[in-house]
């Protein structure tokens, strides 16, 4: 018995995966091809910058703590993956994994210092991090070359194929993103996914039942470490150059807007908002000078009427739509629609 | 030595600004429970309302301060009825924070569309500075101190000494409570809005003259998050004494580094968080309301 759900679990995994990809690649034949390359960079760019918000729904959806840090994890990786390769002259394998190894360390160290403290003293001492982080990359000249930036990061070379282009890079990068959402949905029915959780709706309860919130808490920010880091490397060799001036604050900030306008709650709707976020001012480009104005105008309408983003509307609208067909009630559990 | 006092007189300056802008976080956080991403945002807007009222329509500098009083007034209430009224049963209150960062953005993108998007000066109240020696302090910087210290014993006043403060406070505390004695909650949260709005624009106006009115005012609203927390988190004169701690640090770091001075103010804060993670004076707000 056990095993025949197994089966048939492990069956629709297959399907839906061939599914997505089947649909990735439609995309990438008939949308990406045909787009201009700018466009296809910003759309990529927003993929990558999914891994930092991946992290951050870890962070604040299951942990319910605010981390401010994930653009600084993501920088130090880059700016790291940057420096050997271009000055140390080391591969990209090892480069990539040098900066995703110098975030989890950056991660441990703050965490460990940070996670002890309550949910305010802990959003603003990663918040520091992001300052501090900005300074850095934009003097420390011999490390990241400063207001120029580094350039020259070689190309990646997988299974025999060179992705000198933004075109080339969208199905990888899709498909990662895919292989992230299927981690996050494991990561969220596995005991440290449900020990998480209890530590977010009640810290006092979570202890009094054995989970150490404290370690549970730390891993669950080294794993968005993680995740940001991966973020960061993949960025270093997506574009091959990197700038300082992105490791900023209002990169973080935007960060929090693509997590809580896809949906809090929700791997998938975060990886539209990331998308929607960053190709916004391509849709709306004929807004001109007032494009900010509407873009902060709609923040705050998006949280006044729908503050669990794009994923909670679906499912209030889900749920309301069987309420009518059906005529009665499903039971929500009141932490979901909250 | 000059030098030193010269940094000692801009860092107190440059503190108690930092200072005032932590006090409306703090009351804000009391009263609504917002952490306030727009603050930064809202003294700019003060810096920009300076330059509107006195450089673009050469107003008499009394109407002038009239008018800015009641437009800081206004953008106070519609803020309140923005970021606090929708969100008040919520159980989410990182929407709320989400909600300010719009807000903030909204209020930056109005001041570069319809005041203007170069970055202008302003002339001070009283040109000029005075001389002692080699040692010099602009007019401008006692009106800094003046005025922040006369808010500050205006605030003290208003919730110690006044029944409308206690009853703020009380509101603040607890609203259930305040609700089932008749306090309007709702119109001294408003009040508190308005206040903190008047507060941060005020010192916004007063630094105008001396770091020149654009959106990068709203950078001093990390040092006041800083501020918060080395001074003590939740407490008035926390947030004084770690407004001004913040400033000389920033001040004397300029004696080794002028490139890192964010590396300092904030490697400060980290070790603060380290060494002593209540503050300077201790932190006075319930853990559970984070």
């Amino acid at each position: 018995m056990e095993n025949g759900t197994k089966r048939s679990r492990f069956l629709r995994l297959l399907l839906v995966s061939a599914v997505v990809i089947a649909g990735i690649l439609l995309v990438d034949k008939f949308f990406i091809q045909n787009l201009k390359n700018s466009r296809v960079n910003l759309i990529n760019v927003a993929l990558i910058y999914y891994f930092s918000v991946a992290g951050m729904y870890l962070m604040l959806g299951l942990g319910g703590c605010m981390s401010m840090c994930s653009i600084a994890v993501m920088g130090l990786s880059a700016f790291v993956c940057g420096f050997t390769n271009t000055k140390l002259g080391w591969p990209l394998f090892p480069a990539m994994l040098c900066g995703i190894l110098s975030s989890v360390i950056l991660c441990a160290v703050v965490g460990s210092l940070l996670m002890k403290l309550d949910g305010r003293a802990f959003m603003f001492g990663t918040m520091a991090l992001v300052y501090i982080g900005t300074s850095v990359f934009q003097n420390f000249s011999a490390f990241t070359g400063g207001p120029n930036g580094t350039s020259g990061i070689s190309k990646l070379t997988l299974f025999g194929k060179t992705f000198s282009t933004f075109k080339s890079w969208f199905v990888l990068l899709a498909i990662a993103c895919y292989l992230l959402i299927l981690l996050l949905h494991r990561i969220k029915n596995t005991s440290f996914g449900r020990s998480l959780m209890a530590a977010r709706d009640d810290e006092t309860a979570a202890y009094s039942l054995g989970v150490n919130v404290y370690r549970t808490k730390l891993l669950a920010f080294i794993i968005s470490g993680v995740f940001s880091g991966i973020g960061g490397a993949l960025y270093a060799v997506h574009n091959g150059t990197i700038s300082a001036s992105l490791f900023s604050f209002t990169t973080q900030q935007s960060f929090i807007i693509m997590l809580m306008l896809g949906g809090v709650m929700s791997p998938v709707g975060a990886l539209f908002g990331s998308i929607l976020v960053n190709y916004l001012p391509e849709i709306a480009r004929s807004a001109g000078t007032y494009l900010n104005m509407l873009y902060g105008a709609l923040i705050v309408l998006l949280m006044i009427f729908m503050p669990m983003g794009l994923a909670g509307l679906l499912k209030n609208q889900y749920q309301k739509l069987r309420k009518l067909l059906t005529g009665k009630r499903k039971k929500t559990t009141a932490k979901e629609s909250a | 030595m000059i030098l030193f006092l010269q940094q000692t007189v801009t860092g107190i300056c440059v503190g108690l600004a930092y200072a005032m802008i932590a006090m409306g976080l703090i009351l804000l956080l009391r009263a609504a429970g917002v952490m306030n991403f727009a603050q930064g945002n809202l003294m700019a807007l003060g810096a920009y309302f300076a330059y509107l009222f006195l450089g673009k329509l050469h107003l008499n500098p009394a109407i002038a301060v009239i008018l800015a009083i009641l437009s800081l007034i206004a953008v106070g209430i519609v803020f309140c009825c923005v970021c606090f009224f929708p969100f008040k049963r919520t159980k989410w209150p990182q929407a709320m924070l989400i909600c300010t960062i719009g807000a903030g953005t909204v209020i930056s993108e109005c001041c570069l569309c319809f005041i203007t998007t170069e970055t202008k000066s302003v002339d001070p109240i009283v040109a000029g500075s005075l001389h002692l020696g080699s040692f010099i302090i602009p007019y401008q910087y006692f009106f800094i101190f003046g005025v922040t210290a006369l808010m500050m014993v205006g605030l003290w006043l208003l919730f110690d000494k006044a029944y409308c403060g206690r009853v703020m406070s009380a509101a603040a505390q607890n609203k259930y409570a305040a609700d089932l004695l008749g306090i309007p909650t709702n119109l001294t949260t408003m009040l508190t809005f308005c206040i903190v709005v008047l507060m941060v624009g005020t010192a916004g106006w007063l630094l105008a003259p001396v770091y020149r009115v654009s959106n990068s005012l709203s950078i001093f609203q990390a040092r006041a998050f800083a501020a918060l927390i080395i001074g003590g988190f939740g407490s008035l004169p926390g947030a004084i004494v770690g407004g001004i701690a913040v400033g000389l640090i920033e001040s004397y770091s300029t004696y080794f580094t002028t490139t890192y001075k964010d590396v300092v103010v904030f490697g400060a804060l980290l070790l603060v968080l380290a060494v002593r993670p209540q503050g300077i004076l201790g932190s006075k707000v319930k853990k559970d309301k984070a």
